[in-house]
């Protein structure tokens, strides 16, 4: 049985201006365990939108999102979040109080959640760092106490939105590393958004390619067949980004057009 | 060896440096303060009913050393501490819930919208006819001039608290008590601090009116007294007492947030 499923799922906004507009419709997808799902897809297509409904922060409009047989409703901490930029850390918490913070809430006893939080700081290579706020951290950081923080709870799947959109090449690149090395020795989940095609070539075992929005849905996903070591020259690796640039550059031409004609 | 002692040098000075140019701007602008007062009393206004600053210290002076002034400091104190404290410690949790749920604030809002802008000093008859003329009326007027704007700057304070931090909390686990006084409450810590000062400013405001209340001692009552009887320099003890009891307590409580809150990130 599949992690996750979506089927037919739908949402629309109601907008200040009283309109109803649509952000996601009729999206179907089933997530494997222990995959690595990169989600690519224009701005504004509706990717923040999934991982709400998944998160379970909104309900969809339409249709219904299992996970493990049982339809999401509401939050769960087997959902850890990632989200995209630094707002969702606790300033008045040091490095280590964030990342127990979700053992905290379960009432752990200290020395079961400190040791176990020093365990998740090191795994995000954060050493040295425990007692800072996060307002003394780089964006890098900040992000590397996110990941540890969803992670310290071990949720079931870990969602991911956009999250090394806002650092430097090389950070992000290792990054990018460190983060497959996690997935391969926590043999978790993770739904990563990107709308970076490099981002989820050298990262997914699969991408699924959404059209552009507002209202866009699944168009096509691709298996990604290439070991941990992927180097940008590899051919296999040029075929895939020739694949991809090719669907998501027809997705990004339309979503121009869109904007371009007159209303 | 040699090492050491400049390295203790070094620590002194800085020390002292710090504490003089602390203390230096205080000392100038209050010096200022006093010698314009001098000069206008002296040279501008000329008239009994605006004694100059040496004949008020004077005055100051024998009141201290009677104790009398000492009592009327800590009559007024007791009221407002307790007042401020006991309107705090009921507004904090009241803005925290109007500001988590927007269905009591539909409800609580047109309460505190409406009695907002009463003022305290409008309420001194319902308070001697609801407490009567003992401590508790003043304590009333006090803890209604603090607990509105506490409520107020907590509620905004939990408005201001960014989608993401609530929500990261939801996915970790928490349940709603948890949000409340995990994230809820210390998000909203610069925000309390910011309302409790501006209170702490209205409660030495409105001390003053309330011990129109007939009472024995207080800084009001000298206040009042001073103007029956026409002792000026009582009246310019009482106020240079009061400002200086404000601009004190203002600062030791921006220490206080200084020294225990600054994880928070609070606006000192
Ligand atoms: N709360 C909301 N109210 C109204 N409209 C919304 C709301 N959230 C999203 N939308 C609309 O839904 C559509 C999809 O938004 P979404 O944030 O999911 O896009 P995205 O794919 O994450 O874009 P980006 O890559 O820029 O982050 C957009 O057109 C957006 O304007
Ligand atoms: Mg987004």
């Amino acid at each position: 049985m599949s992690l996750i499923r979506f089927s037919n799922v739908g949402k629309s906004y109601d907008t200040q201006s009283g309109r109803r507009v649509p952000a996601l419709r009729g999206f179907e997808l089933e997530l494997k365990r222990g995959e690595f799902f990169c989600l690519l897809g224009p701005s504004g297509c509706g990717k923040t939108t999934i991982l709400s409904l998944l998160a379970g922060f909104e309900a969809p409009t339409t249709g219904e999102i299992l996970l493990d047989g049982e339809p999401i409703s509401g939050t769960s901490r087997d959902r850890g979040v990632v989200f995209q930029g630094d707002n969702s850390l606790y300033s008045w918490l040091t490095a280590l109080e964030n990342i127990e913070f979700g053992l905290r809430l379960r009432r752990l006893p200290r020395k079961i959640y400190r040791p176990k939080a020093m365990e998740y700081l090191r795994l995000v290579g954060l050493d040295g760092q425990q007692d800072k706020y996060p307002a003394e951290l780089s964006g890098g950081m900040k992000q590397r106490i996110q990941v540890a923080r969803a992670l310290a709870n071990q949720p079931k799947i870990l969602l991911m939105d956009e999250p090394f959109g806002a650092l430097d090449a090389q950070t992000r690149a290792t990054m990018q590393r460190e983060l497959r090395q996690i997935w391969r020795a926590t043999e978790a989940s993770i739904f990563f958004i990107t709308h970076d095609i490099d981002e989820a070539i050298t990262l997914g075992s699969r991408v699924g390619i959404m059209s552009a929005g507002p209202g866009g849905t699944l168009q096509q996903v691709i298996e990604i067949e290439m070991g941990d070591e992927r180097s940008r020259s590899d051919l296999t690796y040029v075929d895939y980004y020739a694949r991809i640039e090719r669907a998501v550059g027809h997705e990004v031409n339309r979503a121009g057009k869109r904007i371009q004609e007159p209303v | 060896m040699s090492t050491f002692a400049v390295t203790t040098i070094h620590v002194k000075t800085t020390w002292a440096f710090r504490l003089a140019s602390g203390i230096l701007p205080y000392l100038v602008s209050f010096s200022a303060l006093f010698i314009a007062w001098h000069l206008a009393s002296i040279y501008l206004v000329k008239s009994i009913l605006f004694p100059p600053p040496i004949e008020v210290f004077v005055k100051a002076w024998e009141l201290l050393r009677s104790g009398d002034l000492e009592i009327d400091m800590l009559a007024s104190l007791q009221r407002i501490f307790l007042g401020f404290f006991l309107g705090s410690a009921l507004g904090i949790p009241i803005g925290l819930t109007i500001g988590s749920f927007a269905s009591v604030r539909r409800l609580v809002e047109p309460w505190t919208e409406f009695l907002r802008f009463i003022p305290a000093t409008a309420l001194i008859t319902i308070a001697v006819i609801w407490f009567g003329i003992g401590e508790e009326g003043k304590v009333f007027l006090i803890v209604y001039t603090t607990i509105f704007i506490v409520i107020l700057n907590t509620a905004a304070g939990v408005a201001s608290i960014h989608k993401n931090m609530t929500r990261a909390a939801l996915a970790l686990g928490a349940t709603r008590w948890q949000m409340y006084t995990l994230v809820a409450l210390p998000a909203t810590v610069p925000f309390i601090l910011t309302g409790m000062r501006l209170a702490m400013a209205n409660s030495f405001t409105t001390i003053v009116a309330a011990e129109m209340i007939s009472a024995p001692h207080g800084l009001g009552v000298m206040l009042w007294n001073g103007r029956l009887f026409m002792l000026v320099d009582d009246i310019f003890v009482s106020l240079l007492t009061l400002g200086l009891l404000g601009f004190a307590a203002d600062r030791l409580f921006r220490m206080g947030i200084y020294r225990f809150a600054h994880r928070y990130g609070p606006v000192t």
